[in-house]
């Protein structure tokens, strides 16, 4: 029963993953595509002779924007997650109390009761006893 | 690590797309949804807001300072909170602090440490268990 269950939380995350990072983005652009050419282009003198097909409209749009998403990721990985990674490890104060009592038991600055103190509270993360957290 | 240049792109791709570019879709996304189904056929909004640029002009002046504040608001008093929910559901994160803290004080067994040893090396090797 305890293996079932876990067997649909696994499916239910391996959808989730599906969904929010491939097929979400097919569903955004198609959304875009429609809304777009029906209530901008389509009935606008100027824009219609330029884009006169849904698929031309399509095509241009793909053709333009998946260079341009990797330019910007490939910026956004090189200058900006480390500013991310920094705000979010800032705001971690579990991850900063792990390092620090591993610090401590290193330079011989926790007591004995420190330790224990710890080794319980990880001990039920590690068993996922939270509620007795 | 070597990863395969196709990765690498797809990884970009999606970190321009949901971190950047999907803001302008959904913004026009919503924009031209709201003039064109709501405001253009109620004569009061349509009154209020005349065109189309300046409806969108008006949305993102007042979007983009309460996005900012909203996130602001975020990162001083609900970020501490989800990392630490976050954290406290990561097993794994806590096994790995837990058998370096044994390691330190000698309550880790050799085999403790030979398994731990083997866990991490499947995880480097991409190995499941």
């Amino acid at each position: 029963m305890v293996f079932q269950k876990k067997i649909l939380r696994e499916f239910w995350w391996a959808g989730r993953m599906g969904h929010a990072i491939y097929l979400t983005i097919s569903l955004g652009f198609v959304n875009f595509i429609l809304i777009t050419y029906n209530f901008l282009i389509d009935g606008n003198e100027i824009l219609e002779t330029v884009l006169s097909e849904i698929w031309i409209f399509s095509i241009i749009f793909l053709i333009l924007y998946i260079p341009v998403s990797i330019l910007i990721g490939r910026w956004h990985s090189n200058t900006q997650i480390h500013v991310d990674m920094e705000l979010k490890m800032f705001e971690d104060p579990i991850l900063a109390r792990m390092i620090r009592t591993l610090l401590d038991v290193q330079t011989g600055k926790a007591s004995q009761e420190e330790i224990e103190d710890f080794r319980n509270a990880v001990l039920k993360i590690e068993k996922q006893e939270n509620d007795k957290l | 690590m070597k990863e395969g240049w196709g990765r690498r792109r797809w990884w970009e791709f999606r970190q321009g797309h949901t971190v950047y570019l999907i803001f302008v879709l959904t913004f026009i996304n919503f924009i031209l949804i709201a003039y064109r189904l709501l405001i253009e056929r109620v004569t009061f909004f349509k009154d209020l807001v005349p065109e189309l640029w300046i409806f969108a002009l008006m949305f993102i002046l007042v979007y983009v300072p309460a996005a900012i504040l909203i996130g602001y608001w975020h990162r001083r008093t609900q970020l501490r909170v989800e990392t630490t929910i976050i954290n406290q559901q990561n097993p794994v994160l806590a096994k790995m602090i837990r058998t370096l803290l044994d390691v330190q004080t000698g309550k880790a067994s050799q085999e403790e440490i030979e398994d731990f040893r083997d866990m991490l090396k499947r995880i480097e090797n991409k190995h499941k268990k």
